[in-house]
């Protein structure tokens, strides 16, 4: 929805902000403090929605009520919310003069510091390895999708970070095939090998893993450049889904730098199940394949040119 | 609430058409379309009946009942093709009252604390009334031949209520959206992943530039901090908010 054009436009005279719902309802401090005050000013039925206060919300920088739309929001409920939360600024402008300036470019979410640990990273500002990873269904082999038409181009995005040392557990051992660290696959595995296409699920527990192996391998190594492949089997079930995926990739390692300057991985699988309303998943779609890959931040366009 | 507007009270009653009976190829169930019915008395309503996901019902339709002063019924007239104990299955409105009938006798209720596959149809997203899923009863004892099965929907908020479709069967059924006894998803594709084909399901499933452009918003990440920086750039806040940060997706 944020991709749409029509939305972007209306968005962008916005200044915009993603945060975690459950701390700003509950805990204390500029942020929480800022938006509860904020829902005392929002109209009832715009507020009490659904036991939730995930959504949309506008509003002036004093905390006033420009507009808000709870749980569940597609574009055109969107594009409502942001016209009619800019009538009501616009008339603000007017009356108190203001005159707003350009937005600075925004820096990452993980810069510097690494993935924040409020969106899942561990490692922190020692993370030596940070990938993008995404999910997305796979079509069926007629090209068709299952599920309702509103998700068929769904695709989702988090990070997951990784120590030097956890680096190191990704090339062979004495250079040869070798097993990457259970711990460290396990872990990457029962993060991200999840069905969050279409919205929020948990990882998988340890016990509801089946199957968990990743194998990495030298084919080539050039000065200090190591190119390595991977290839590996994850299969978890617990009583209401499961996924059993296989996984292939490729990475390129920079000995000098102790760092991966190119990284492939993905998998591919079937889904079964879903954990509820959050993830949107319904009994008669049936069980459908999921694509999950695992990439550093914008190297393709780097991949392009060599 | 969407403004209660009120539809013209349909009756037909005497429609004697045989409700339509789509077996699926065996003796063992007898599958109906809820819109399908060979007497109704029913209100429909121009939100709750209409502002849905008809691509999500069996036959793309549906028979609903939405209004303030009455009960909504809809009987159909079946052909069972054997003596046996059949489940009857029906897709519906799985939170509002629904109650059947076989051959006029007495009212049942159907259970609906467990209703299974339950999916919002509501065309605006919106978590409202707008649901539909499967509710279970029986096995009734029926007898080859005729049989007249009718519905009530008797719901406390607006006597709301809808039938998408239903099956009595004798068979094992686990509902999956419309499909019949007997009927299965195509299997889902899985690729096989090799070094030709390991760029092509990485591009497959990473996103595109134009999946991307949500970043072109410049995003920050937390209110706490946006709230000086909007007021020194004099801009108002757009804030979105998820169950685990949004841009680091749970």
């Amino acid at each position: 929805m944020w991709s749409d054009d029509e939305v972007q436009k209306l968005a962008s005279k916005f200044l915009c902000v993603a945060d975690e719902v459950w701390g700003l309802e509950h805990l204390d401090g500029k942020g929480p403090k800022f938006f509860q005050e904020y829902g005392k000013k929002v109209p009832l039925d715009q507020w009490f929605v659904a036991g939730t206060k995930q959504g949309v919300y506008s509003m002036t920088a004093d905390g006033d009520y420009l507009g808000a739309h709870a749980a569940r929001h597609n574009k055109e409920q969107t594009i409502t919310m942001l016209t009619r939360s800019l009538e009501r600024w616009e008339q603000i402008v007017k009356e108190k003069g203001l005159q707003p300036k350009p937005i600075p470019r925004a820096g990452r979410l993980w810069e510097r510091d690494g993935v924040a640990s409020r969106a899942g990273g561990s490692a922190g500002a020692s993370a030596a390895l940070i990938l993008q990873v995404n999910s997305r269904d796979l079509p069926r082999a007629d090209g068709k999708f299952a599920g309702p038409p509103e998700y068929r181009t769904a695709w989702n995005q988090h990070w997951l970070d990784f120590s030097a040392q956890d680096v190191a557990g990704f090339l062979p051992k004495n250079g040869t095939r070798s097993e990457v660290p259970a711990a460290l696959f396990r872990r990457l595995a029962r993060e991200a090998l999840i069905d969050n296409v279409r919205g929020q699920t948990g990882g998988w527990p340890e016990t509801a893993v089946r199957k968990a192996a990743l194998w990495t391998e030298p084919v080539s190594t050039q000065g200090d450049q190591m190119t390595v492949r991977f290839d590996g089997e994850f299969r978890a079930e617990l009583p209401d889904r499961s996924y059993d995926g296989k996984l292939r990739g490729k990475a390129l390692y920079d000995a000098k730098k102790k760092a991966f300057t190119f990284f492939e991985l993905v998998a591919v699988g079937v889904r079964t199940g879903g954990t509820g309303f959050a993830n949107f998943r319904t009994v008669g779609e049936g069980d459908t394949g999921l694509g999950i890959s695992f990439i550093l931040e914008g190297q393709y366009d780097a991949a392009a040119k060599r | 609430m969407p403004q209660l507007r009120t539809a013209a009270l349909l009756i037909l009653l005497g429609a004697h058409a045989a409700a339509r009976a789509e077996a699926p190829g065996d003796n063992d169930s007898v599958w109906v379309e809820g819109e399908n019915a060979s007497v109704r008395h029913v209100t429909p309503h121009v939100w709750y009946s209409n502002a849905v996901r008809k691509d999500q019902m069996s036959g793309s339709a549906w028979l609903s009942h939405f209004s303030a002063s009455e009960d909504g019924t809809a009987q159909y007239d079946l052909t069972i093709p054997k003596d046996g104990d059949f489940v009857l299955w029906v897709r519906c409105n799985p939170f509002g009252a629904l109650s059947y009938q076989v051959n006029g006798g007495t009212w049942t209720k159907f259970e609906n604390s467990k209703p299974v596959d339950v999916v919002n149809i509501a065309e605006d997203d919106k978590a409202d009334l707008r649901y539909l899923g499967w509710l279970r009863a029986g096995p009734l004892a029926l007898k080859q031949g005729a049989l007249s099965l009718t519905f009530k929907m008797h719901s406390p908020a607006q006597r709301h209520g809808g039938i998408d479709c239903f099956v009595l069967t004798t068979r094992p059924y686990e509902p999956r959206g419309f499909l019949k006894p007997g009927e299965v998803q195509p299997p889902p594709f899985v690729p096989t992943l090799t070094d030709d084909t390991l760029r092509k399901w990485i591009d497959y499933v990473r996103p595109s530039d134009t999946d991307n452009k949500w970043e072109r918003l410049e995003w920050r990440t937390e209110l706490g901090a946006a709230i000086e920086e909007a007021k020194a750039l004099q801009r108002p806040i757009l804030l979105w908010t998820m169950n685990g940060h949004p841009l680091g997706c749970t």
